[in-house]
Formats: C-alpha cells, sequence, structure tokens
C-alpha cells in the first residue's frame, strides 16, 4: 500500500536520528538544496526516504555520505534534479489543478452573491424559494468541487496553504461579498 | 553519452537479477567500472523508475535498514535491446576509427596513431 506523505515524513523524521551527525549534515543539505530548487515536498520527501535508507546502510558499513554521494552535495542534488524535472511539471499540474478545484466554492460565492445583488436592484421580495435560488450557485460549485474531489482527490494536491498571501485576501474579499449580498437581500426585501 | 552507457549497463544488472543500489554499484565495480557509488547511480535509477524501464519495491534486510529493490519491466526489457543495438553500432564506428592507418602513419611503432598535432 502505498505511503501517505505524512506517513514518509514522519517515517523520516524516525529514522533521521539513526544518522551520525556527519551523514545527518550532509543529507540536511542536499534536502535544503532540493527544497530551494522547488522540488514539490511529496517527491522531496520520497527522495529523503531513499538517502536515509541509502546513508544508514553506508552507516552499517562504515563509510560516510561523501563516499557513497560525492563530495559535493550540490553535484549530486544537480543530476537529482535533472532526473526528476518532468516529475515536478507533472507535480505542478496537480498542484495548480488542486487550486483550481479549491476556487470553485469560490466563483460560486461570487456567482450567489452577484444573484443576490441583481434580486436587490430588481426589488424582488425576500422568500425562502428566492434565498435558495440564489444559494443554488454556490451549491452547485461547492458541490462539483467536493465530487472532483471524493473522486480523484488523490491525483492531485489539495492544500490550506495554497490560500496565502494574495489568494487569501481574495478569498475572504469573496466571502465577505457574498454574505454581505445575501444579508442586504435580506434586509432590503423582507 | 557516458551517461547513456552507464544507465545500460545498470539495466542489465537489474535485468540479470532483482538488486539494488548498493549491490549494482558493487556489481559494476566488479565489471571494471571503477568509481562508481551508490551516488553516481542514485539519479539514474529514479529516471529510470520514472521513466517505467524498473519498478521498486521495498524488502526488509535481515542486518539493517530495509531495502529498496528493482526489476526490470517490459519496457526496460526493450530499452535495453534498443541499447544494446546502439552500443555494438557505436563499438563498431569508434574501433573503425581508431583502426584506420593513415599512410604516414605506418611508419609508427605500435598504435599507428602518429603523434597528435598539437605537441611539438
Amino acid at each position: 500500500m502505498k505511503q501517505s506523505v505524512k506517513e514518509i515524513k514522519m517515517r523520516n523524521n524516525r529514522r533521521d536520528r539513526l544518522l551520525c551527525r556527519e551523514n545527518k549534515e550532509y543529507m540536511t543539505k542536499i534536502i535544503c538544496y532540493l527544497r530551494d530548487k522547488n522540488v514539490p515536498d511529496p517527491q522531496v520527501e520520497d527522495i529523503r526516504q531513499d538517502i536515509t535508507d541509502m546513508l544508514l546502510e553506508a552507516q552499517e558499513r562504515g563509510e560516510m555520505a561523501e563516499a557513497v554521494l560525492g563530495e559535493d552535495y550540490r553535484t549530486f542534488g544537480d543530476e537529482i534534479l535533472e532526473s526528476v524535472t518532468d516529475r515536478e511539471t507533472r507535480d505542478r499540474d496537480k498542484k495548480n489543478f488542486g487550486i483550481l478545484m479549491m476556487w470553485f466554492p469560490f466563483i460560486g460565492m461570487f456567482c450567489s452573491g452577484a444573484s443576490a445583488v441583481i434580486k436587490i436592484f430588481q426589488n424582488t421580495p425576500w422568500s425562502v424559494e428566492e434565498f435558495l435560488y440564489t444559494l443554488l450557485y454556490f451549491a452547485v460549485w461547492t458541490l462539483i468541487s467536493a465530487g472532483v474531489y471524493a473522486a480523484a482527490g488523490r491525483n492531485f494536491y489539495m492544500k490550506r496553504n495554497y490560500f496565502e498571501g494574495k489568494r487569501k485576501m481574495l478569498a475572504a474579499g469573496l466571502a465577505v461579498f457574498f454574505a454581505a449580498a445575501e444579508a442586504l437581500f435580506w434586509f432590503t426585501g423582507v | 553519452m557516458l551517461k547513456g552507457i552507464l544507465e545500460g549497463c545498470v539495466l542489465k544488472v537489474i535485468f540479470d537479477n532483482e538488486t539494488y543500489g548498493y549491490e549494482i554499484s558493487q556489481k559494476l565495480q566488479e565489471h571494471g567500472f571503477q568509481g562508481i557509488s551508490e551516488g553516481t547511480i542514485y539519479p539514474l535509477l529514479l529516471r529510470m523508475e520514472k521513466n517505467g524501464l524498473i519498478e521498486a519495491t521495498y524488502k526488509a534486510s535481515v542486518l539493517g535498514p530495509r531495502r529498496k529493490y528493482f526489476t526490470i519491466t517490459g519496457k526496460g526489457k526493450g530499452e535495453l535491446e534498443d541499447f544494446l543495438t546502439v552500443y555494438k553500432e557505436m563499438e563498431r564506428a569508434v574501433h573503425h576509427l581508431f583502426a584506420q592507418r593513415k599512410p604516414e602513419a605506418d611508419s609508427e611503432e605500435n598504435t599507428g596513431f602518429g603523434e597528435p598535432e598539437w605537441e611539438g
């Protein structure tokens, strides 16, 4: 069974402690180097797992990281980067698709909010039916997002930290617009 | 080119037997590939695994940490055949080039290659 990234990370952290100081330092340099080059986290953990196992075995033979992986960690890191470039692109696509899916509910919020604003301008009286009608967009977009995630969530990445910085502000703005428009519709329509 | 040759040789070692990184480097050294460490072949293994030429499974080792064992796939076998064909052609070409004697070089002893032009 395929391990999750979290499981691999926990295992790696546990096994890291078994490395001697020199090997651990070498390992840290490679991992930082790969992260610095924007290799996706799941992939870094896979590589970390391989290298840890490799170094633990080398330790048992009395060999140090520099003898096994080369004196310059950057050369080794560059070789790895060259090998994983395509996978990196695939991972970026998975991440982008995940971000798109995470925006769907917010698109729904915008459409529902806009629908409520139109109702206000049309002086439509507020009723449960009209209220539910405005919420329909939000519900549909959210259901699509949730459905895709349930069906194929393992094939792409959805992380909370994708909503950082400007994206977070835009998401919060859409949520406020949605809530304000619905509230205004209720106040003006009742 | 050299990387391609090394990749073909790694593939051959995996084709012979299911094996792991350190064992591959040892076998290559036994065959005369000097200075081939696990670190040299790890990126190649990553690439071959990514391209579907080999498959990896983890197995517990008796003495130490678990090992990542590699087996060749159908695609890998095809790639190995292609490598061998290309390598044989290249070997013939290199052999032909070095075996070629220039008329003035006929008088040279041993190699027949003569002195390089840049040497005085």
